[in-house]
């Protein structure tokens, strides 16, 4: 592959040790006490010593976690090439204008006609962009497949006062009557561009370029604190897309 | 003291005290007090000074719509004292009067110097001589304005914050019409905000006899699962965002229907001396008895021009407080039962008749009341005259319109009514209550569901069994009887001839007279007026004010009021704070994957652009040094990258750039100048061939967005078969240069590093300390490097792994600092600073790069093939100076004592132990070894002009 380059999951063994990719602002969550752990591959965080107001942060007011582990994989063709590739990789799915559709725990996120945003769990990503650059060689026309993993931070906010949080950044109706579950669209989030999932009830996924983790997570962490809320880790926050929890979380 | 006994239905919690100060002396008061209220109990009359006179003044309104109690509240100027909740320990001063509240020196305007100040006076007086006008500003600054603002704020101190919400229906008001038009709302189905600028929801009739009734109907409306916001002040409404200030938040909120229920203001009366402490209005009068048991005064005389002041006398009587005598200005058509209980508490009633002026000189200590003709003008011989210390007024009341006005909404004069109600209204805006013109309890309910139900309805919601409901509501409506119709206009002021005030406009000091001598100056339409004596534009924004100016226009002009009309509603209508409208500061930063490392190198970082980069690590000098010595490393993640791919890709950037890209070879990589369709240079990067199909193109950190939007731009225009990919927060860039980076670079990669293998403008991909890399044999810096591109998520292990397998050849980071000196040596520029709008590649000594033997157009083409055919005209040019000095960036290039150019760079290079820059000068001067003069803060340099790189000219070090 030509780009292998911008695949965190393709680095190699050196004495013994493979680089493990981490989150680009891991360096602020080790300043806030982090715990860090290792997940397919990844160096995650998985908590801040501080399980049960985690947890109750999640359950009763805001939780922010950062998962810079997921898999982003760009598609981009002619839009009726795009729609064919997706339903064949994603068990016949069709996608709609700011709806996403998730199969076998891959979020399908459509950008544009022409352009789609699978956000996969860590451990699919390398298979799923086998299966993507495999069926988009044999497509009709030209069609790329690019890995954002790294270009794009994500970060999960999640409890009832999700919504609260965002608020405070986003002009974006996110009452479930008008963003409902599989809800997808991109928005200005705290004056920097990003993308928004509700993936379902009061859980919801922001997407936005890396190079502004920093901001956003100081964002929301702010917003988060003044709602009562706070930062959470994986252990927290479950596998995301509904897995079942890793065998070495 | 004056506290009432308790009662149901007030605030106050007499089981918790709360102490404050005011002006240094300790003030009682209960929990639930305002500090209105807990003065007045206090008997502490006087609040505040007027804004040019420097009268005394105290409560009046008691429900934050006049400017007399404005106070400041631990250094915050401007805090209405009737609504501010007190605190323990609150610091509350005066404002607006020097040395003390109690004597004030600039009183004298209004005793001797009013003449000075009439309207306008600021075009009339303060002007000869001229020369003293600095003078006269300072004096008048000074004396101008309310309230203090701290000079200094050490930090932000207070966290303020927007809320975006949206909601099906807003309602605007939290009275009773409010709080049905919300309720019914919710019943059908909406998600509803209401907004109150009160405490508690309830409005005006929370005073009144039936409190716990309203209190209910609020317990109601809250379990519906509305959204209450109170106290919260809706500000204005800007094309369907409404902004509504509570506490520390600023929600805006867009609502799909909106209700507007803001009631109604009651109004002051025209008379002498109408602005002593004492004189209230009846409503002000009744709040402070009722929810705060505080008596408003021993002895009160109540003049009322509606049913609404015998209401207020009698409930007054009820507190305790003497009714000395009602003025009431209507001769006939009071409210029977109410004159029949008036009768039986044996008040003095005079019918016809109203109060004249008030007398005493720092408070209320009586009043003039006089007979009316029937044209409303006082009978002087019929006065009589009353002690008393309280004088409660009621002009009737205005509907409280601004809001829908900024909505859309037409106002008309309705003679009927005697106020300017609200009429047609746009889509999503209606209008319930006191500021529709139903007045009573009942009719406000009623009116109130009926919108509430409308607009619920308009957004598809309900049935038509709720269709059904609201047509017999509208019916029960229509058919209500109202209160008696408020007929009697407020009686005209009389000075009957003596120099005594009277204010038609708290907040500005402005008086009848001022009015009337106003219009006699030509100045006779309402909004000329206003302009001319800022009536209407002080803090209460025409609540007080404006209908009696309409009137006075009216009689004045010899017109009607509906002829003279009403002025412009602009927001906001509530005084907001500053630092509300300002919210968090949000200001975006990027950061690359490695900024952790740099902290903890202690990195001097700083913005570059929307980026925070390291400057130095401390010793900017050393930095560079170890790049010519050893090895340097340096975090440019902060590069533009772009994947541009498809069958076209080639075709497409030899269509951008002046260069030729499509006969570049895989694996090779090219530099590359992008200009606009005048030929100007934009931004510059290298582009890197991946593969037939595919180019990695890098741009300046800066320009990124901008190269991105330009590419996509004309991708669009073009129509061709190319993907544009943006991943430059994706990939991290850490930039390994110096004579010792090949051996650094070989210890960690099986790459054949070798410089037959891996030659000067190479790119190749493989891993470095096992991280997947494209590695671009390119430099920037003047010495052997590379640029390692990778994942953002394994760079920091990378750098660890470069700084630690660099450290026996003395590797350093280096920030940008060190970068520009370097660069600077080897004559690269930096777009935006070398260059400008108007540089061309051409003049900026980069001809080569502009390849007009391309067959196909290119974007600047025309534009360049002019450039060349009448030839350069400015150069960029490199420069030395030998004795050291450096130059400030922007200096100019003299010559005959005229500029003729500008340096664009310069540093001190600690390498070649000299001054070296960048300079644009005309061509005449652009050869070697030409003399230039530059002209810097004040001194005048020699510098020689050099068009070769001042270090390694030949490449050797970089291309070996």
């Amino acid at each position: 592959m030509s780009f292998e380059f911008l695949a965190a999951d393709a680095a190699t063994v050196v004495d013994g040790v493979r680089p493990e990719p981490r989150s680009p602002i891991e360096w602020a969550h080790r300043d806030a006490g982090a715990q860090i752990g290792s997940q397919d591959g990844w160096r995650i965080v998985t908590g801040y010593g501080a399980a049960r107001a985690e947890a109750a942060a999640c359950g009763n007011s805001v939780g922010v976690a950062d998962l810079s582990y997921l898999g982003k994989l760009e598609l981009q063709g002619e839009p009726e090439v795009v729609v064919a590739i997706v339903a064949e990789l994603a068990g016949g799915a069709s996608l709609a204008p700011g709806r996403a559709a998730l199969a076998e725990r891959v979020w399908w996120c459509p950008i544009t006609a022409g352009r789609v945003l699978a956000v996969t769990p860590p451990e699919a990503t390398a298979s799923l962009r086998d299966a993507l650059e495999t069926v988009a060689a044999a497509a009709p026309g030209f069609v790329s497949v690019c890995e954002l993993t790294t270009a794009l931070c994500s970060n999960a906010v999640v409890g009832p006062l999700a919504r609260e949080a965002f608020a405070r950044t986003t002009a974006l109706d996110l009452r479930p009557q008008r963003f409902a579950e599989a809800a997808f669209a991109p928005v200005s989030v705290a004056r920097t561009p990003g993308m928004i999932l509700r993936e379902h009830g009061d859980r919801f996924l922001h997407l936005f370029g890396a190079g502004y983790a920093d901001y956003v997570w100081t964002v929301f962490i702010d917003a988060a604190t003044e709602l009562g809320g706070r930062a959470v880790g994986s252990d927290a926050l479950g596998p995301p897309f509904g897995g079942e929890a890793a065998a070495d979380a | 003291m004056s506290r009432l006994p308790p009662s149901g239905g007030e605030r106050i919690d007499r089981e918790r005290p709360v102490s404050f100060s005011f002006d240094g002396e300790l003030i009682d008061a209960f929990e639930g007090d305002t500090i209105g209220s807990a003065l007045h109990a206090a008997d502490q009359r006087v609040l505040s000074r007027s804004f040019k006179y420097h009268r005394p003044r105290g409560l009046l309104c008691c429900a934050g719509q006049c400017p007399n109690c404005l106070v400041d509240v631990d250094g915050w100027p401007g805090v209405r004292a009737c609504t501010e909740p007190v605190r323990e320990g609150m610091k509350v001063v005066h404002m607006n009067a020097t040395p003390s509240l109690r004597f004030d020196v600039m009183r004298a305007t209004d005793i001797f110097g009013s003449r000075l100040t009439p309207p306008g006076f600021y075009y009339k007086t303060f002007i000869r001589p001229r020369r003293l006008w600095p003078l006269y500003e300072k004096v008048l600054r000074n004396a101008a304005g309310l309230g203090r603002l701290a000079r200094r704020q050490a930090k932000r101190e207070w966290r303020t914050e927007y809320r975006r919400r949206q909601a099906d229906l807003l309602v605007i008001g939290g009275g009773v019409a409010g709080m049905s038009a919300a309720l019914r709302g919710a019943e059908l189905g909406a998600d509803v905000v209401l907004a109150d600028d009160g405490p508690e929801l309830g409005g005006a009739e929370l005073a009144g006899a039936d409190a716990e009734a309203i209190r209910e109907l609020a317990r109601r409306v809250r379990a519906a699962g509305v959204e209450v916001l109170a106290p919260a002040a809706a500000l204005g409404f800007f094309d369907g965002i409404v902004p509504v200030w509570s506490q520390s938040t600023l929600h805006q909120i867009r609502a799909r229907s909106h209700v507007a229920a803001t009631g109604s203001i009651e109004q002051p009366l025209m008379f002498e001396g109408n602005d002593l402490p004492g004189v209230m209005l009846c409503s002000g009068a009744q709040r402070l008895a009722s929810l705060y048991g505080v008596r408003p005064g021993k002895a009160a005389v109540v003049a009322t021009t509606a049913d609404r002041g015998l209401e207020s006398a009698l409930a007054l009587h009820e507190a305790g407080v003497e009714i000395v005598g009602i003025a009431d200005a209507r001769a006939s058509g009071a409210d029977a039962e109410l004159s029949a209980r008036i009768e039986r508490a044996r008040l003095p009633l005079w019918r016809g008749s109203a109060v004249v002026r008030a007398v005493g000189r720092r408070r209320v200590m009586g009043a003039v009341v006089a007979d009316l003709d029937r044209a409303g003008r006082a009978l002087p011989d019929s006065e009589h005259a009353h002690n008393c210390d309280l004088l409660a007024v009621s002009g009737g009341t205005v509907p409280a319109t601004s809001l829908l006005l900024q909505a859309g909404v037409k106002a008309r004069w309705d003679e009927a009514a005697g106020a300017y109600l609200p009429e047609t209204a746009p889509p999503g805006i209606h209008a319930a209550g006191a500021v529709a013109g139903h007045r009573s309890r009942r009719q406000a309910e009623l009116s109130g569901a009926v919108a509430g139900a409308e607009a619920a309805l308009s957004l598809e919601l309900g049935d038509e069994a709720d269709r059904a409901r609201l047509e017999a509501e509208r019916e029960a409506l229509s058919a209500g009887a109202e209160p008696a119709a408020e007929l009697v206009p407020a009686p005209a002021a009389s000075a009957n001839g003596r120099h005594a005030k009277c204010f038609a406009c708290l907040c500005e000091d402005v008086t009848t007279d001022d009015i009337s001598y106003s219009i006699e100056e030509g100045f006779d339409s309402l909004e000329l007026l206003k302009r001319y004596t800022t009536v209407t534009m002080g803090p209460c924004q025409g609540r007080m004010c404006q209908l009696s100016a309409i009137r006075q226009t009216a009689a004045d002009t010899d017109t009607t009021v509906a002829e003279v009309g009403i002025t412009t509603a602009r927001p906001p209508w509530s005084t907001v704070p500053m630092g509300v409208l300002a919210g968090r500061p949000f200001e975006p930063a990027k950061r690359s994957a490695v900024h952790g490392r740099h902290r903890e190198l202690g990195g001097n970082v700083l913005w570059a652009g929307d980026w925070r980069r390291p400057y130095d690590y401390g010793d900017p000098k050393g930095e560079t040094m170890a790049v010519h010595q050893g090895a340097g490393l340096i975090d440019v993640s902060t590069l533009g990258k772009l994947i541009v791919a498809g069958p076209q890709a080639g075709a497409f950037l030899n269509l951008l750039y002046p260069n030729r890209f499509d006969n570049l070879k895989p694996g090779r990589i090219r530099y590359g100048v992008l200009g606009d369709d005048a030929g100007r240079i934009t931004d510059d990067g290298t582009v890197c061939r991946l593969d037939d199909d595919s180019f990695y193109v890098t741009t300046t950190s800066s320009g990124a967005d901008a190269v991105e939007s330009w590419f996509a731009w004309w991708l669009a225009e073009w129509d061709m078969d190319v993907h544009l990919t943006d991943v430059s927060q994706g990939l991290a860039a850490l930039n390994l240069a110096g004579p010792r980076a090949r051996e650094i670079l070989s210890g960690l990669t099986d790459l054949d590093c070798s410089n037959e293998s891996f030659s000067y403008l190479d790119g190749k991909r493989a891993h470095v300390a096992g991280v997947p890399c494209l590695l671009l044999r390119i430099g920037f810096v003047g010495e052997l490097g590379y640029e390692l591109h990778c994942p953002g998520a394994l760079a920091e292990h990378l750098w660890d792994a470069i700084l630690a397998a660099g450290e026996p050849h003395g590797v350093r980071p280096f920030g940008l600092e060190p970068q520009r000196v370097l660069r600077l040596q080897k004559l690269h520029i930096l777009v935006g600073q070398d260059t400008d709008a108007e540089s061309n590649p051409l003049e900026a000594a980069m001809p080569w790069i502009v390849k007009f033997d391309k067959e196909e157009d290119f974007i600047g083409r025309w534009a360049l093939e002019a450039v060349e055919e009448r030839g350069a005209e400015n150069m960029l040019v490199g420069f030395t100076i030998a004795n050291g000095a450096v130059p400030n960036e922007g200096a100019a290039v003299v010559a005959d004592g005229e500029p003729v150019g500008r340096v664009t760079s310069s540093r001190f290079s600690p390498l070649l132990e000299r001054t070296i820059g960048m300079a644009w000068v005309p061509a005449a001067l652009a050869a070697d070894g030409s003399s230039i003069t530059l002209a810097d803060d004040g001194r005048r340099l020699s510098a020689t002009v050099q068009t070769s790189p001042f270090y390694d000219p030949d490449q050797e070090r970089l291309r070996g």
